[in-house]
């Protein structure tokens, strides 16, 4: 375990290290930050200037070491628009963005678990074909038009829930199904896959022999079954949503790292686009790694495999 | 309690995914979508640039105050909106099928020399694909957008490269198991060169998993295109793309919102085409096990 354990968290360092050194290679050697973040007349001064501001004109050795002495103290830079502390400014939305992520991958759960594990059971029936329609419409409808067509319906028609903001947990309900579609469709595929697999095996016969209901079976034998495929790939999913946020923050102005990325963006403020792509990169990584070790005690197997 | 056979059904359950009927559909959209974009100047009523500002804002025919001369209603520059999504398929199919081949041939290639020489060639290729997967693929490309520029060509250039490592995943893997497979053996003990066996053993297989998972990534590139448009990202404003429809559409959403709806509702039936066709392909191509 302890073996596993370390082999596990070295791997994730060294692609925090990676991670690192990509960014900083991609923001200096694509394109040229300074001709998107001045105007067009700027004078070939103003430029040089601005350039040697930001350090950009340093040998790439000694920007590489001073941006790696700023990330390791949690010096993220500052934000070329508000002049505040990128890393500040990422603290203070981070807590949103969680929120929505996290009743996002539960939302997501709580529909495919139950909805799979039936519909893996009573293969022919009419949850079982809803389930195979939602597990495609996940596949098929856009995120960000799904935001669009649940206010149009929920926010505009029914007046029932807000339509943008984070007041209270009443507007968390449309950007969480949003946000969580797609992955519910995956899930649900994934869980009626599973138990429609072990279905018919022979230690499942066994246990309605034993005179098991099928509540029993359902609860005893298949959802650990479904759980394990779950766990494994949620690290995966949780990367997705961080990514996926950034749509829908924006359409539900949702104040997170989502709709902060796509402020930077219209601003091209360089310094917060990098230290926001590293630090959800960052983050990714670490769940990664937790939901690898989380599963790796759920199954011994793949400790050794 | 009753006895239940633990058999299988004769009748293979409605599990498996959507059949023939489904491809069938699927591909008859495509087709229909790879005409709209090819006839494109022949089968849009108007120009998908040119807006008649006193025709703008029209809701879509059927509704109160849509005109039958703009079906589709127009947007705020009066442009005819069912024109801009005849033209937008242009972008999304040229994207899909440009950025899918050039990460097929990005990721398939080094995918089959890492698999089949292994070594440091391997490792090094192995972990530069890890470290791209593990950046949220959204926040990846919306960084690399920004910096390369709005442009179709970029577009599918950056596509093509960040999707490649997942081909590469899949290629290498496929060639790990095939290489391992006794008829391999028996080919290169006959004499088989390393350029012959890959070419006429292990190429051939790798046909299957490929078109599979190619079909997939091209409705995630149609999606994430789309995506980036509707973010403002993708193709210069000018072009009637999904995405830029959907960009203006947002911002008008709660007064015209068929601006909005309607080209997401191309995508949507779009990806829907491609699933389709996609699932019979992983149907009929699915190695046996």
């Amino acid at each position: 375990m302890l073996r596993y354990l370390l082999s596990r968290s070295l791997h994730s360092l060294l692609l925090l290290a990676g991670v690192l050194v990509l960014v900083f290679l991609m923001v200096r050697l694509v394109g040229d930050p300074v001709a998107l973040m001045l105007p067009k007349e700027a004078s070939a001064e103003h430029r040089a200037a601005f350039k040697a501001g930001l350090g950009l004109d340093d040998p790439l050795v000694l920007q590489f070491w001073n941006y790696l002495a700023g990330v390791v103290q949690g010096d993220l830079g500052r934000s070329l628009r508000t002049q505040q502390d990128n890393w500040d400014m990422i603290m203070e939305r981070l807590p949103a963005t969680l929120e929505l992520a996290f009743a996002a991958l539960l939302f997501s759960w709580l529909v495919a678990v139950p909805l799979g594990i039936l519909a893996g059971m009573y293969p022919f029936s009419l949850l079982a074909r809803l389930a195979v329609w939602l597990g495609f419409a996940g596949q098929v409808v856009p995120s960000y038009w799904l935001a669009m067509l649940l206010i149009l319906l929920f926010s505009v028609q029914l007046g029932w829930l807000p339509s943008f903001g984070r007041d209270s947990l009443v507007s968390l309900v449309l950007p969480t199904v949003a946000l969580g579609f797609a992955i519910m469709g995956q899930l649900l595929r994934l869980t009626v896959a599973v138990v429609d697999e072990v279905r018919s095996s022979d230690y499942i016969r066994t246990a309605r022999g034993k005179g098991l209901g099928e509540f029993g079976v359902a609860g005893r034998h298949l959802l650990p079954n479904v759980l394990i495929p779950l766990v494994a790939v949620s690290g995966v999913q949780f990367t997705y949503l961080l990514g996926g946020s950034i749509y829908i923050e924006t359409v539900f102005a949702w104040p997170g790292l989502g709709s902060l990325l796509n402020t930077a963006i219209q601003d091209a403020d360089f310094p917060l686009i990098q230290a926001i792509t590293l630090f959800v990169t960052f983050f990714a990584i670490a769940v990664q790694l937790l939901t690898d070790v989380f599963y790796s005690l759920i199954d011994p197997r793949v400790q050794h495999g | 309690m009753t006895y239940k056979p633990a058999s299988r059904p004769s009748k293979p359950p409605p599990l498996g995914g959507v059949r023939h009927l489904g491809g069938l559909v699927g591909g008859g959209l495509l087709l229909c979508l790879i005409g709209l974009a090819v006839l494109a100047p022949f089968l849009a009523p108007f120009s998908p640039t040119d807006g008649d500002l006193a025709q703008s804002n029209l809701p879509p025919a059927w509704q109160a105050g849509g005109s039958p001369t703009h079906l589709l209603g127009t947007d705020i520059l009066g442009q005819d909106l069912l024109s801009r999504l005849i033209y937008g398929t242009r972008v999304s199919l040229t994207v899909g099928l440009f950025g899918v081949a050039l990460a097929v041939l990005l990721g398939a290639s080094t995918g089959l020399l890492a698999g089949y020489f292994g070594g440091r060639l391997d490792a090094l290729l192995t972990a530069a694909s890890n470290l791209v997967l593990s950046i949220p693929y959204l926040v990846l490309v919306v960084l690399l957008v920004t910096l390369l520029g709005r442009s179709l060509e970029n577009v599918i250039l950056l596509f093509g490269v960040s999707s490649s490592p997942i081909f590469y995943r899949l290629v290498r893997s496929e060639v790990l198991r095939i290489r391992a497979l006794p008829y391999i053996e028996a080919a290169r003990s006959l004499g088989g060169s390393d350029l012959l066996i890959i070419w006429r053993h292990i190429l051939p297989n790798l046909a299957g998993p490929l078109i599979i998972l190619a079909t997939f990534e091209m409705s995630a590139m149609i999606f994430y295109e789309a995506g980036l448009g509707f973010l403002g990202l993708s193709v210069p404003p000018e072009i009637p793309s999904w995405g830029n429809m959907l960009a203006v559409g947002r911002q008008y959403l709660v007064v015209y919102p068929w601006m909005a709806v309607l080209p997401g509702l191309a995508i949507a039936i779009t990806a829907l085409a491609i699933n389709l066709v996609g699932e019979w392909l992983r149907l009929r191509l699915k190695p046996r096990g």
